[in-house]
């Protein structure tokens, strides 16, 4: 479980910081993405086991990305963890309609998110 | 003895001969004069013939008297020469006092008197044959019906000499009888005129033909006063005695002038163009706006027929509607919904609005046509209309990026209180290094006002929503229980933080509801949060989902907390009001929470409430419809054949896909691309169930249900909208009238599928005509 290669991406750097320093004191091996462009070009070489993405960025969104590595079977077993704006709005249905295969809404709890992950990954 | 004969067989023996009109009448008048005519008797029976009376006839000379001048001569020697045997003479001429000649059969015969040889002149007034024979003495019956027609008559011979003339034609030029009889008739006419109607009598006189007089002319008569006054006058031919006579019917127009020019000067004050036009299209009368609006002269108008004013594609049409209302003449306003056209004398055409009214007139019903040129009100309309659209369309996109925006504010502003929250909650849990206690203090209070902040930012933008009256619904099929687990699961730490017991029940009626369920999460979550906030460590809070009947379920939030003062339950759905200040420090809030909740449970058509008693707790409830929509009547049971689903999208792809799902499952599907069509298909196809669109151009899929329902025994055809995009409550409101069932296009063909299946529950069999299954709920 620890020691699992993750990838971050959100175009806020504040938050991705937070998230990776969460995740790499829990254990994981994190590489971050500030777009969806990004992403794409750190997959050619880094190949994670989940991959964890605010919804909403500039550019390419989450979902696109979500949709797009869920149709490629280069990536299609990458498991994806949306990060939502807002429990409440649908954003949630949306993550899943994507393909993702879960949801956290923001703003992200430090206390549960490594546990979060971690249950993710011990799903088949 | 002729007369001494006829004077005994007819008068009682000694009577005198006086007085008796209609015995003179039998025995005329019996005269005695010298044979140089001085008259030596004047009887009574003579006076009622000659209309002299004694004095003015005795010692005259006969012949002077009363024989026209050019037999005078001959009558004078008859005087002289006759003998005791007497002659008798079949037609003779005499003049009346009032210079009527009069025709007589004479006896005459010498006599032996007194004073010497007189002569017994009897004359006896003979009736002509017939009227015509010879007018100048005309039957007393014919003068009877002369007189008795209500029109001015005259009767003028070839010369122009009026030798019969009726009361009323003398009351009307203001004559008396003596004065016109053997005057020229040009006497009646205007001076001006004299000579041109000489003219005409003489043409008349070569071609003599019954006709009405100098048509299309304004005709006139003269009265002995010189004034003159409009006339009709007809002419009829008669043939007298080898003499060519007119008999003249005058009419006086005076009055019917005036009528007509009160008549025009009103027309003339219309504002309006005004046509008048008799059951054959012939044009009356028009007004200056007429000839204004369709560029003729009033002389090419009047007279012609109507047919000039309708462009050629619609005279057909037009004389078959001028029929149909000279059959049932009737007021029609304008503006009946007809697209009518004018046309111009250079043949443009121009949109008119027509109001009819009959006019009852001597000529018969004739109607008035107001036309009216709406070429500037249908440019105004359609500017308007474009206006309107463009409008809708701007505040649709105005509304559009409202939502965007404030979705994008939302995002942005959340997005540093994140990081904002998350490096504060690691110092505090000492992930990055030891912490003092103070500092886990003071990372508190960052932590609170933080998410104070969070939470007023979601507060307002779902506010924000609201205000703007843009609540989208998206009712769905929701596992309640389910949804209650989910929404607890969210708060499930603050609960376990102040080890408060969270219970649920869920009435197995009320399983599986439809609603929204984003809304519901939201208005469990602000009733259960409230409730965990309020409630003191150790409390109880429990959730419970209630079946109230016929069709409404209430979400019921009961905790043990501090309760709620009978005064400021009033205050407690109101925004801003947050109830007690010293609680409002202890139990932070932004004071929205239920307001919103309230707005979000009436957007569904539903209502919240409480119950409370201060320090043993609050029961906070919602109550809404279990289906946004009336119950599904069923479809009716097609037998063997396929039943007919109507599908209306202007989306061909959804109607592809629809199409093969509904052929797959044993329907007939009916594809129509826009509603006007499917309207048409549906009232004669009958097909078993709708499923429409929402959005499309030109008439929606509200609008299409709506008009559907309208129709004959549409009323029991189940319908589902399938659809895209959320509902506005208000849409959902008027979906509640018309629709049964709402499928989202991107649930697949298989949810319409389902849908389609519960209608045709065995229950569902519903009689055609059958009135229309109520809808439930609010």
């Amino acid at each position: 479980m620890t020691g699992d290669p993750i990838l971050i991406v959100d175009d806020n750097v504040a938050n991705l910081k937070l998230a990776r320093i969460l995740l790499s004191f829990a254990g994981f091996v994190v590489r971050t993405a500030t777009s969806a462009d990004e992403a794409i070009v750190t997959l050619q070489t880094f190949a994670p086991r989940l991959i964890l993405m605010d919804v909403q960025m500039p550019g390419v969104d989450g979902l696109a990305l979500a949709r797009r590595l869920k149709a490629d079977p280069a990536t299609q077993t990458i498991k994806i963890i949306a990060l939502t704006a807002y429990a409440m709005k649908g954003d949630d249905d949306r993550a899943l309609a994507a393909g993702c295969d879960g949801y956290i809404s923001k703003p992200i709890d430090t206390r549960t998110l490594p546990g979060v992950v971690a249950s993710h990954l011990e799903r088949p | 003895m002729l007369l001494g004969r006829n004077a005994r067989s007819r008068v009682p023996h000694n009577a005198p001969i006086v007085n008796d009109t209609a015995l003179a009448d039998v025995l005329g008048s019996l005269v005695v004069v010298r044979p140089t005519g001085e008259i030596l008797s004047w009887p009574f029976s003579a006076q009622h013939l000659f209309g002299y009376g004694p004095n003015e006839a005795m010692g005259r000379s006969f012949l002077e008297l009363v024989v026209p001048q050019d037999e005078r001569h001959a009558v004078a020697q008859l005087l002289r020469t006759i003998g005791p045997t007497g002659a008798r003479l079949t037609a003779s001429k005499r003049v009346h006092k009032n210079g009527r000649q009069i025709l007589v059969e004479v006896s005459m015969r010498s006599d032996r008197g007194d004073a010497g040889d007189v002569v017994l002149i009897n004359d006896r007034e003979t009736p002509p044959v017939d009227a015509t024979s010879d007018a100048t003495a005309l039957h007393p019956s014919f003068r009877t019906v002369f007189e008795s027609i209500p029109e001015a008559i005259l009767l003028v011979d070839e010369n122009g000499a009026i030798i019969e003339i009726n009361d009323q034609a003398c009351r009307l030029f203001d004559y008396t009888r003596d004065a016109l009889l053997g005057s020229v008739v040009e006497t009646l006419v205007p001076e001006r005129d004299r000579r041109i109607h000489a003219t005409h009598r003489a043409t008349f006189a070569r071609d003599p033909r019954q006709r009405p007089m100098g048509i299309g002319l304004e005709l006139e008569g003269r009265r002995r006063d010189g004034t003159v006054f409009p006339v009709e006058i007809n002419l009829s031919p008669l043939e007298a005695a080898g003499s060519q006579l007119v008999l003249t019917t005058i009419r006086d127009l005076t009055a019917r002038k005036k009528t007509e020019a009160k008549f025009r000067s009103l027309l003339e004050a219309a504002p309006d163009a005004m046509i008048i036009v008799d059951r054959t299209g012939r044009i009356a009368l028009v007004n200056s706006q007429a000839e204004r609006l369709f560029g003729y002269a009033r002389r090419e108008l009047v007279d012609s027929t109507i047919d000039m004013l309708v462009p050629e594609r619609f005279r057909d049409g037009h004389r078959a509607h001028r029929v149909g209302y000279f059959g049932d003449p009737h007021v029609r306003p304008m503006g009946s919904g007809l697209e009518l056209w004018g046309r111009r004398k250079d043949g443009s055409e121009f949109p008119v609005e027509i109001s009819l009214g009959p006019v009852e007139t001597e000529e018969g019903t004739l109607v008035t046509a107001a036309v009216r040129d709406v070429t500037e009100r249908k440019r105004l309309e359609a500017a308007r209309r474009r206006a309107e659209e463009l409008e809708v369309r701007t505040a649709q996109e105005a509304s559009r990026l409202k939502s965007e925006f404030l979705a994008n504010m939302s995002h942005e502003l959340r997005t540093p209180l994140n990081a904002v929250i998350g490096f504060a909650e690691m110092m505090h849990d000492g992930k990055a290094g030891s912490v003092s206690a103070m500092q886990v203090e003071f990372l508190e209070d960052i932590l609170t006002s933080s998410r104070h902040l969070l939470q007023l930012i979601n507060d307002v933008l779902d506010l924000s929503k609201v205000e703007a009256g843009k609540i989208d619904v998206r009712p769905e099929r929701v596992d309640l229980p389910a949804l209650i687990l989910e929404v607890n699961g969210i708060l499930r730490s603050m609960a376990a933080q102040k080890q408060i017991d969270v219970t649920v029940d869920v009435d197995p009626v009320v399983h599986t509801v439809i609603v929204d369920p984003g809304k519901l999460k939201q208005v469990l979550y602000n009733f259960l949060s409230n409730a965990l906030k309020f409630t003191p460590d150790r409390g109880r809070v429990h959730v419970r989902a209630l079946a109230l009947e016929p069709s409404e379920f209430e979400l019921q939030v009961e905790d043990t907390g501090v309760g709620i003062s009978a005064e400021d339950m009033t205050r407690l759905f109101v925004e801003f009001q947050q109830l007690d200040a010293s609680l409002a420090k202890k139990y932070p809030g932004t004071g929205l929470g239920l307001a919103l909740t309230r707005r979000l449970v009436e957007a569904q058509g539903g209502r919240v409430g409480a119950r409370s008693q201060p320090a043993r707790g609050s029961t906070f409830f919602a109550i809404l419809p279990r289906a946004p929509l009336g119950k599904a009547p069923g479809m009716p049971e097609s037998g063997d054949a396929r039943p007919i689903i109507l599908v209306v999208d202007d989306d061909a792809s959804a109607l592809t896909l629809a199409s093969h799902a509904l052929a797959e499952h044993g329907y007939a599907p009916r594809l129509c691309s826009n509603a006007e069509e499917a309207l048409r298909v549906a009232a004669t196809e009958h097909p078993a169930a709708l499923v429409v669109d929402l959005v499309m151009p030109g008439m929606d899929g509200v609008a299409f249900l709506e008009r559907f329902r309208a129709q004959r025994r549409a009323g029991t055809v189940p319908a589902i909208v399938w659809t895209q995009g959320d509902f506005t409550s208000a849409e959902l409101i008027r979906l509640r009238a018309v629709a049964h069932a709402i499928v989202w296009k991107d649930r697949g063909t298989a949810a319409l599928v389902d849908e389609l299946r519960r209608f045709r529950q065995p229950n569902a069999k519903v009689a055609a005509g059958e009135k229309a299954t109520e809808p439930d709920g609010a």
